[in-house]
């Protein structure tokens, strides 16, 4: 064991927390402190004089360097404190630092050393000074970050196209440029052991119920984790169904759709370093929103959810239902349509359903490179793949035509439905309705679409039922706000969902 | 939070009770009204009716007498509860068992001709068993969600097939003309007794004295409009199955109601048999009986378990495996000729009596003693039915074996265009070459002539299969001709025709003979020679 090793022991306690206090001896905390980031090349430490009527005064400022803003530290901080003579009338240095001489509005007193070295690592400067068991912090974060971009997963004809980026306080920003009103809270915490990464539940005090804002916190604190790098890794701890493929939490890139979340009585969890937002309760009626469906006018809005649920049907079921179909009963078929099909098939090698696979298996395979390979080449990679590998296919008896337009009709479905996250869920159930289908023909397929069924029907997102409307427990209630597939004119939409505050269900209502 | 609150709503508890209901019911009554009462079919089937809609009144006054746990409740009753437990436990074992074989039997005869019933009903019940997984609350989430998928294909269904109907050969099937060939002469007692089989079928609606109690508002109205629903809806497929097929071939085949479907003709053409998707959406149906079944057959060991063991009433995994392998047991013991003579002597005396003596016993459970030893009676009685029954298992059958050899896949087939009957063993098969029929992309095909002899249509399509490695498919016929065959013979290929599942029943038939050309399709050829009538 190194002599580090047995330093970091002895200051740090299981749930790694600094245990030692700041001391009024200025050289015990820089000792510390030099000990603590030895070899950390990036963490900028110098000690000052300042001159004051008592005499000379030494502070010791800490910092990371990259993380912070130099000019906040420079103009904000040092040079007023030494350049300019200050006759102090006598009063405490702290507080006459605190409140008169640095040019700074985010400044405060930490006692804890655990929240001073949380706070430097966060792209704070931490100010210790001789003679005291406290020190300044400073906010002076400055974050290498990508600036707020057109969004390119989640885009529409309508709309704002604003998306969040990994800036925790970007993203809070942007929700709370929508929503001004004050009853807008965010609480702020950290979570990750390591990490340290700060997230923040954003919810409507009088819209949201207070239980679920409860649920949520205990959710966030129930775990002890190294790091939480994305909002994703949060969702899963945080959600009861860990064993199921279907997304518990809506993620979104959309500000509009967070702030409309938010506006419904749901709750926003946003994280740093993620350009996710989390909201919760979710369900499936919810991920096959997109936000044009609310700017659109609303029998276009309607229209456009009605493509996208068949367009969701027809993901999960064609391919399996054309296995049943071919291999078990193709008396459903059209006749013309079937002789289609056998003429096609008598060159192909293979049985229908290994047809299938294979086909299906090159689609999932251009994908995944289509995503590691940067965009143009990633473009390359769709053309090359469907144009001349799906050809070259058929021309050589591997699959037949008919499977290669299935497969990429149930593509072209999946990609209607506006959450990534979902459609990953959908690719997944695809491959169980072929495998079922394959095995008992269309008796299999309906075992297996039952199975997802009663899977969705047991599903609950902090209590509200996942497929809300369809299933609500309550007829009446589950029209109230006129949102399901059918998307009402919003001057009907007078209703918030059932899972805000009782008190307050009204969104809309006519001016005396 | 929100919905957790082992409550079901009023639409929950209104289409839980609709797809318990009416699955079996449309499906078995018109077969067992005409097969029993002939030509007083339509009297037995108002009786059964009238029988099952007093039978849901009943049941729903007693839902409003016991609350949401009286089954949980009748641990309180220590030995004599546990006793009621496993009853009921195996009363639902046995009508498992019964909707398993008659449902598996469905599956595999229309859907799956080349796997052994086994394998149908494992899986099913497989699936039964992960849906009777959930609590209350999750099982009337799931009907609710499930119950547009069964109902609206049956109403698409209904309104393609309704040209179908010829209304004055309806209204003489009603009032029985020509159906005194069926069963001779039923007397009353015959027509009581299909009235009293209808009920038996209509008996699920027991399952409303569990599942009433949880809905939130349990008013006469809700529990009037389900009732209501249910009969109609029934009473409606009725008329439609009738209407159709005609009461000879209904009388004759079990599950000849779902040939309805396949006279639905699909407006575009783009599916070209309807019953196929509606016969699979019917799975939803037998899905939520055999489910509910399970539910509380399960829930019954476990009160018998608890009452044993004094502990609390429990869901463990391992009852419900239990139960999932009995019932599987349950559909083979119903496969056995032997056995299910008794058993159906069981359903027919006892087991709708227990289901109507039990719970009013149940409502007393805190009073007389003199009512505990009634029950001990009668559950003795029927406790020592039920071993007796059981214990003559052992018996060998062949049932659960395929009924045909695997089809070719599709590419391996002949498909026939037309077949033509020629005297009495010549068969002559028009088969479309469609290898080329993609590269041309003129969508025509030549066709060759296949020359067979042979007793059967069957008979000829398999030796045909196993000498030329190819299938014969006779799935997409354009035309059936009989040219110079005598009228008898006629008669015994289209019975034999109806049932091939996989043969279109809306082919144009052309009746070739010295006196000129009839044209009929082969629907109603085949009520023809189910009824003995002329060929119109």
């Amino acid at each position: 064991m190194d002599k580090y090793d047995k330093l970091y022991e002895k200051w740090f306690d299981e749930n790694n927390h600094f245990k030692p206090a700041i001391n009024k001896q200025l050289d015990v905390n820089i000792d510390i402190l030099k000990k603590l980031f030895a070899d950390a090349g990036d963490i900028v430490q110098k000690e000052f004089y300042l001159r004051r009527i008592q005499g000379s005064i030494r502070i010791y400022v800490v910092y990371v360097d990259g993380l912070v803003d130099r000019g906040v530290i420079e103009d904000g901080i040092l040079k007023p404190l030494l350049y300019e003579w200050r006759l102090t009338d006598g009063r405490d240095l702290m507080e006459s630092i605190l409140h008169r001489e640095t040019h700074t509005v985010d400044i405060k007193k930490e006692p804890d050393f655990d929240k001073v070295l949380l706070g430097i690592l966060k792209g704070d400067t931490a100010i210790f000074i001789q003679g005291y068991d406290q020190a300044l912090i400073v906010s002076t974060k400055k974050y290498p970050l990508r600036s707020i971009s057109e969004n390119d997963t989640e885009g529409g004809l309508r709309g704002p196209r604003d998306s969040f980026n990994e800036s925790f306080r970007f993203s809070t920003a942007l929700i709370r440029r929508r929503i001004r009103d004050p009853k807008l809270k965010c609480e702020q915490g950290t979570i990750g052991q390591r990490s340290k990464t700060d997230y923040g539940i954003m919810y409507i005090k009088d819209l949201a119920e207070p239980e679920l804002v409860k649920k949520i916190k205990e959710k966030l604190n129930a775990y002890d984790i190294d790091g939480i790098f994305d909002s994703g890794m949060a969702e899963h701890l945080m959600e009861d169904n860990w064993y199921s493929v279907f997304p518990m939490f809506q993620a979104t890139t959309r500000p509009d759709k967070v702030a409309s979340g938010i506006l419904e009585g749901r709750v926003a969890v946003v994280f740093d370093n993620s350009p996710e937002v989390v909201l919760a309760p979710c369900n499936f009626n919810m991920l096959l929103q997109a936000s044009d469906d609310y700017y659109n006018r609303w029998a276009v809005g309607t229209f456009a959810r009605l493509i996208r649920y068949v367009a969701a049907l027809i993901a999960i079921t064609l391919p399996g239902f054309y296995i049943a179909a071919t291999m078990f009963h193709s008396e459903i078929l059209p006749t013309k349509l079937l002789y289609a099909i056998a003429s096609a098939r008598s060159m192909v090698t293979f049985p229908i359903v290994v047809e299938m696979l294979i086909m299906e298996f090159l689609f999932e395979l251009l994908r995944e490179a289509g995503i590691r390979l940067p965009g143009p080449l990633g473009n390359t990679i769709g053309i090359v793949g469907g144009l001349i590998v799906g050809q070259s296919a058929v021309e050589a008896g591997i699959v037949s035509t008919i499977v290669v337009i299935v497969v990429a009709l149930s593509a072209i479905a999946s990609f209607a439905i506006p959450n990534e996250e979902f459609v990953s869920v959908y690719r997944l159930m695809k491959f169980f309705i072929i495998i079922t289908s394959a095995t008992l023909g269309l008796f299999g397929f309906m075992l297996g679409l039952l199975v997802i069924a009663i899977h969705l029907s047991e599903l609950k997102s902090f209590g509200v039922p996942y497929m809300t409307p369809a299933v609500a427990g309550d007829g009446e209630r589950a029209w109230a706000n006129g949102d399901f597939i059918f998307r009402a004119p919003i001057k009907t939409m007078r209703k918030r969902p059932f899972w805000t505050n009782y008190k307050n269900r009204d969104r809309l209502k006519e001016r005396d | 939070m929100y919905t957790q609150n082992n409550m079901i709503s009023t639409r929950q508890c209104f289409r839980t009770g609709i797809l318990e209901n009416i699955t079996l019911g449309m499906v078995v009554i018109p077969y067992v009204s005409v097969n029993l009462a002939g030509k007083w079919h339509f009297p037995a089937m108002l009786i059964g009716l009238l029988m099952g809609g007093v039978y849901m009144a009943f049941m729903y006054a007693l839902s409003k007498s016991v609350t949401k746990d009286t089954l949980e409740d009748l641990k309180s009753l220590k030995g004599v509860g546990g006793a009621i437990g496993i009853l009921y436990s195996i009363r639902f074992l046995i009508r498992i068992g019964i909707v398993l074989y008659f449902f598996g039997k469905t599956m595999q005869e229309y859907l799956l001709q080349s796997y052994n019933l086994w394998v149908i009903i494992i899986a099913f019940v497989l699936v039964c068993g992960y849906g009777a997984a959930r609590d209350i609350e999750k099982r009337g989430r799931m009907l609710e969600l499930l119950f547009p998928w069964m109902v609206v294909p049956i109403i698409l269904v209904a309104v393609f097939a309704i040209s179908n109907i010829n209304l004055d050969e309806l209204l003489e099937g009603l009032r029985g003309v020509n159906y005194e060939n069926i069963r001779g002469e039923a007397g009353f007692l015959d027509v009581l007794k299909a009235g009293y089989v209808c009920f038996l079928v209509m008996s699920t609606s027991e399952l409303l004295l569990f599942t009433m109690p949880y809905q939130k508002e349990n008013s006469w109205r809700n529990a009037l409009k389900l009732g209501l629903w249910i009969l109609i809806s029934i009473f409606l497929a009725y008329i439609f199955i009738i209407g159709i097929l005609g009461g000879h071939w209904v009388a004759s085949d079990s599950q000849a109601a779902l040939n309805v479907m396949e006279a639905a003709f699909i407006p575009g053409g783009f599916i070209e048999r309807a019953d196929y998707p509606v016969l699979i959406f019917w799975v939803i149906g037998v899905f939520a009986i055999v489910s509910g079944y399970i539910f509380y057959a399960r829930k019954g060991w476990e009160i018998c378990r608890a009452c044993i063991k004094g502990s609390a009433v429990t869901k463990g995994k391992l009852s419900l495996w239990i139960v999932m392998i009995l019932a599987c047991l349950a559909a083979w013991l119903w496969s056995l000729p032997d056995i299910s003579v008794y058993l159906a002597q069981y359903m027919l005396w006892a087991d709708v009596a227990i289901s109507l003596i039990i719970p009013v016993i149940l409502l007393n459970r805190s009073g007389s003693i003199t009512s505990l030893k009634a029950v001990k009676k009668q559950l003795g009685a029927v406790v020592i039915l039920v071993l007796i029954t059981a214990s003559l298992s052992g018996c060998v059958n062949k049932e659960f074996a395929p009924i045909s050899k695997a089809r070719e896949s599709i590419e391996g087939r002949e498909y026939v265009t037309n077949i033509t009957f020629n005297g009495e063993e010549d068969i002559t098969f028009t088969v479309a070459d469609i290898k080329k029929y993609i590269k041309d992309a003129t969508g025509t095909f030549e066709t060759k002539e296949e020359k067979l002899t042979g007793e059967s249509l069957t008979q000829v399509m398999d030796e045909y299969h196993n000498e030329n490695g190819r299938q014969l498919d006779i799935g997409h016929l354009d035309g059936i001709t009989f040219k110079d065959v005598a009228d008898d013979r006629v008669r015994e290929y289209a019975l034999e025709m109806s049932n091939i599942s996989h043969m279109g029943k809306s082919v144009v038939v052309t009746i070739k003979d010295s006196q000129g050309e009839k044209k009929i399709d082969l629907r109603q050829l085949i009520k023809c020679a189910y009824s003995g009538e002329e060929f119109p």
